[in-house]
């Protein structure tokens, strides 16, 4: 079967944007097994589409604005047809985001059966490298979260 | 005079899950007909300007490729090696035949990443009578799918030799920081091999799909070289004839400010020049690839070409052309192994050099006044820039041709014909609007 992926994005030279690739960091440290697979997608294209294809389970962790207390985490399962259903953000597609692609992906028929989203609250975006101790904070309980929830998957 | 404002496509602004910083740009296209008459045709462009020359200056001569590689992330690799190419020029560096056919094989994988994706995922929903690449994903799975597979080889193929494709890494002053394994390189020659199906079912594809009619003869501008379709340096060469050393491309640019763009127009013999895949192949199609050659007749691509929606054509022939010579590059590389050398050193520290490359786009200018290691001046003319007044000019001479039609097929035209060029302006905005002023 072919493992469920755990895809970090965004960018850790935007501050909090970094919080992605460091939960990653924190997962490396646990050991998740063989059917887990890390992947850094950093600022993704729509070529993320193609790391989805034949997976069930798809994990993403990123910074998102859904305005509450910065390192608040949100929890949210995403579903091929809302994201069929979205309006083109970008249509140039030389930018495209991680949405662009879950949504082609979807429209491709390779969208999992399961993908949920992880979003961090970020305090500051800024052009600077490092978490604010807040975004810190959210570390270890979106891990233990994370892992918790691959538990649930294997049950 | 009311303005009547039609947005092609509703942006979806909201924020809340986008985070990868864009950069702001808008093109306009201003369209005013008076009793029949065309009284104003401009293509706007209301980008802030970047001030990357401003950036370059006071830096240290290594910092060049990494500052100006972010003009761009489309031709990111284009960018970083026509900046190098400018400082080796100012520093009397003469890099490795190694580094020659690494930086060549490099820019093949930017020419196919960057093409691939205009043609197969901005064009292709055009021709096919969709909105954008997501319902084409619906109506046409394998399309979007082989798409997607060439770009992701594409993108392993520049990850393999500069690090990533966006922002290289391992490009350097005089070579490289990093090189590919010879199990790498096989590996990727393997997969071109393999993508060779893809490309005989995209020309196959093409083929097929009809682009609007128009003919308007312009002058094509691109680099030349004798032994080979010109990529990365090499003289500029005009369709209506003459031949010049890079050194003087401004002669070329003649670039102006005009009131309604942010970015400067050029012109050089008539009023525009067009640059690009369309000016590459109408000047140097004999030096392409057989099977590139192949593609274009399969194509319907003959030169000279006037007319511009075929510039995507161009780009496709250029695709095949970029895969062959990806495989033939790998196998030289392959054959004369890779030797870890380190970066040819200068052998001034201040000097002036020019750098021309022919990035997806067309053709790419830097040059550099460098005095003890820092640039104290820089010029960088980008292709999209060129285009610019070449647009406008094919926009005057298309719309008196198709004003009777419905205005939703002459917005799609006008859309479609600055879509043929890539301009670079669609990096940072999301589509161009269409303003009809009444």
């Amino acid at each position: 079967m072919t493992p469920t992926l755990i895809l970090a994005l965004g960018n850790p030279l935007r501050g909090d944007d970094g919080i992605g690739s460091a939960a990653l960091q924190a997962l490396k440290e646990r050991a998740l097994g063989p059917h887990v697979e890390l992947i850094d997608g950093g600022t993704a294209g729509l070529e993320t589409a193609l790391l989805l294809e034949g997976r069930s389970r798809v994990i993403i962790v990123d910074a998102a604005d859904f305005a509450a207390k910065p390192g608040s985490i949100l929890k949210r399962d995403l579903t091929a047809r809302e994201l069929e259903l979205r309006p083109v953000h970008s249509d140039s597609l030389h930018a495209a985001g991680l949405l662009d692609a879950l949504a082609l992906a979807a429209a491709l028929g390779t969208f999992p059966a399961r993908v949920t989203l992880y979003g961090v609250q970020p305090l500051s975006l800024d052009y600077e490298t490092g978490l604010s101790a807040e975004a810190r904070a959210a570390i270890p309980v979106l891990v233990d979260s994370i892992i918790l929830a691959l538990d649930e998957a294997t049950d | 005079m009311s303005v009547a404002l039609r947005r092609l496509v509703v942006s979806n602004l909201q924020v809340n899950l986008h985070h990868v910083t864009r950069v702001e740009g808008h093109g306009n296209i201003v369209i005013d007909v008076k009793g029949g008459r065309l009284d104003t045709c401009r293509f706007d462009v209301v980008e802030t300007p970047r001030f990357f020359e401003a950036m370059l200056r006071g830096r240290p001569y290594q910092d060049a490729s990494h500052i100006t590689s972010r003009i761009c992330g489309i031709c990111a690799v284009g960018h970083a090696t026509t900046s190098l190419r400018a400082t080796e020029n100012a520093l009397g560096i003469v890099p490795s035949e190694q580094t020659v056919l690494l930086r060549k094989l490099n820019f093949f994988g930017e020419i196919l990443d960057s093409h691939v994706l205009h043609v197969m995922m901005l064009v292709a929903p055009d021709l096919l009578g969709v909105g954008s690449v997501i319902p084409l994903a619906r109506t046409a799975p394998t399309v979007v799918g082989r798409a997607l597979r060439m770009k992701k080889l594409a993108g392993d193929l520049c990850r393999a030799i500069c690090g990533r494709h966006t922002h290289p890494l391992s490009l350097t002053v005089g070579g490289f920081a990093h090189f590919p394994t010879l199990d790498e390189l096989s590996d990727l020659r393997a997969r071109l091999e393999a993508m060779r199906g893809d490309i005989d079912d995209t020309v196959e594809l093409l083929s097929s799909l009809t682009f609007p009619e128009f003919e308007r003869d312009t002058e094509y501008i691109a680099l030349y070289k004798p032994d080979e379709y010109a990529f990365i340096d090499g003289d500029l060469r005009s369709s209506d004839g003459g031949t010049w050393p890079a050194t003087e491309y401004r002669q070329i640019t003649n670039e102006h400010v005009v009131a309604h763009s942010s970015a400067k127009h050029t012109s050089h013999n008539r009023d525009s020049y067009m640059v690009g895949a369309l000016a590459r192949f109408n000047l140097n199609h004999e030096q392409l690839c057989p099977a590139a050659t192949l593609a274009a007749q399969a194509l319907g691509l003959k030169p000279k070409c006037t007319n511009p929606y075929f510039n995507t054509v161009a780009q496709l022939v250029e695709i095949v052309h970029a895969a062959h010579e990806s495989i033939w590059l790998i196998d030289s590389l392959l054959a004369r192994g890779i030797q870890i050398e380190e970066p040819v050193r200068p052998k001034q520290l201040s000097g002036e050099g020019v750098g021309v490359c022919e990035v997806p786009r067309g053709t790419l200018f830097h040059r550099y006044i460098i005095e003890n290691g820092s640039i104290v001046a820089a010029d960088c003319v980008i292709p999209t820039g060129q285009n610019l007044a070449n647009i406008e000019a094919d926009m005057r001479a298309l719309v008196p041709e198709i004003l009777e039609l419905p205005r939703e097929d002459i917005v799609l035209k006008l859309e479609m014909l600055v879509r043929a060029y890539d301009p670079c302006i669609s990096c940072s905005t999301h589509l161009v609007d269409v303003k009809f002023l009444e």
